[in-house]
């Protein structure tokens, strides 16, 4: 009897090893199958060529997430901020690829239909925003983008024919504080240059912001008689000359 | 007024209208096109003016002849 034990029990832990090992390759094989991200849109030619106008495509590639780490990693950073897992609908969750900066954009439906989870991830940090979608009366279109304490820092309306207006940057402690973190971590050494820059005010393209260049021109045209009459004979000409050339301004920005 | 009259009146409106917007758009590029921001801003107030002077005319001689009829 305890030879046929000696028999056996090697056999046995054969046929568990066996058995459990392929397990193994299936949950490997099935895992590998689940992970790939699909294209869903891909433009190599937008890669190569950056527009300088901010309203321009700058998306150059979409992925639909696989059920993959990535996918868990931009879950968990969601969850961590309160949200719920059923309220989002993974599935349809998709990466955005974009050629004038190295930011990655998620974006995840919600159950509410008006309401798509946004996050920015670049060097492992994420920004967790939701956008509002819904309609503003006249046929318009409102979105805002809202970071998850409920405080606006972006808003649009569009109409009928996707035009936009009204547009609106607010002012918001989170978002300053990830765009600092961000600028400081990839222009170490442009940031110092930065200071200097903004205290001599040389260009007021270099300024951190659009609406900061709108208001350095805007001091800066105050000391010059010329602009100041300008103004007084075709102010809206002027502002809008000012709106346009501040589009692009950031500290990097081209003077 | 002969149609070249009317391209040349209109002509001051639109010019000067670009000169500001150029000049506007030229404006917040720093220093070293600051000088060519206000001389476009100088032509096209210069513009407008003379589009205002004109127009002003054009419509006191036309309420003229209006009340002389």
């Amino acid at each position: 009897m305890k030879r046929m034990y000696l028999v056996f029990l090697p056999l046995v832990g054969v046929i568990l090893f066996f058995f459990f090992g392929c397990n193994k390759d299936e949950e490997i094989q099935s895992s590998g199958n689940e992970s790939s991200n699909a294209v869903i849109y891909e433009d190599a030619s937008l890669k190569e060529q950056v527009s300088p106008y901010f309203y321009d495509n700058h998306i150059y590639r979409i992925e639909l997430l696989g059920a993959n780490l990535e996918r868990e990693r931009i879950l968990r950073a969601a969850l961590d901020q309160g949200l719920e897992e059923a309220f989002l609908l993974l599935e349809e969750a998709q990466k955005f690829f974009f050629n004038h900066t190295d930011v990655i954009m998620y974006s995840i439906p919600t159950l509410d239909p008006e309401q798509t989870l946004i996050l920015y991830e670049t060097m492992g940090l994420y920004q967790v925003s939701m956008a509002h979608f819904g309609p503003a009366g006249g046929g318009n279109m409102s979105f805002s983008l809202k970071t998850m304490d409920d405080r606006d820092y972006f808003s649009l309306k569009l109409d009928d024919q996707m035009r936009m207006g009204e547009l609106k940057v607010y002012e918001n402690e989170e978002i300053k504080s990830f765009n600092r973190t961000i600028y400081s971590l990839t222009y170490t050494e442009e940031s110092q240059d930065v200071t200097t820059k903004s205290a001599t005010a040389d260009c007021c393209r270099n300024e951190s912001s659009w609406s900061d260049c709108m208001d350095c021109t805007v001091n800066d045209c105050q000391g010059s008689w010329l602009c100041k009459i300008v103004g007084i004979v075709a102010p809206v000409e002027l502002v809008a000359g000012f709106a346009a050339s501040c589009i692009g301004a950031g500290p990097d920005a081209r003077c | 007024m002969s149609l070249y009259g009317k391209i040349k009146f209109w002509s001051f409106l639109v010019i000067g209208i670009i000169c500001i917007v150029a000049g506007g758009y030229l404006y917040p590029y720093g220093p070293d096109k600051r000088p060519w921001a206000e001389f476009l801003l100088l032509i096209g107030v210069g513009q407008l003016l003379i589009f205002a002077v004109l127009f002003f005319l054009r419509y006191r001689k036309r309420n003229k002849e209006a009340a002389n009829a």
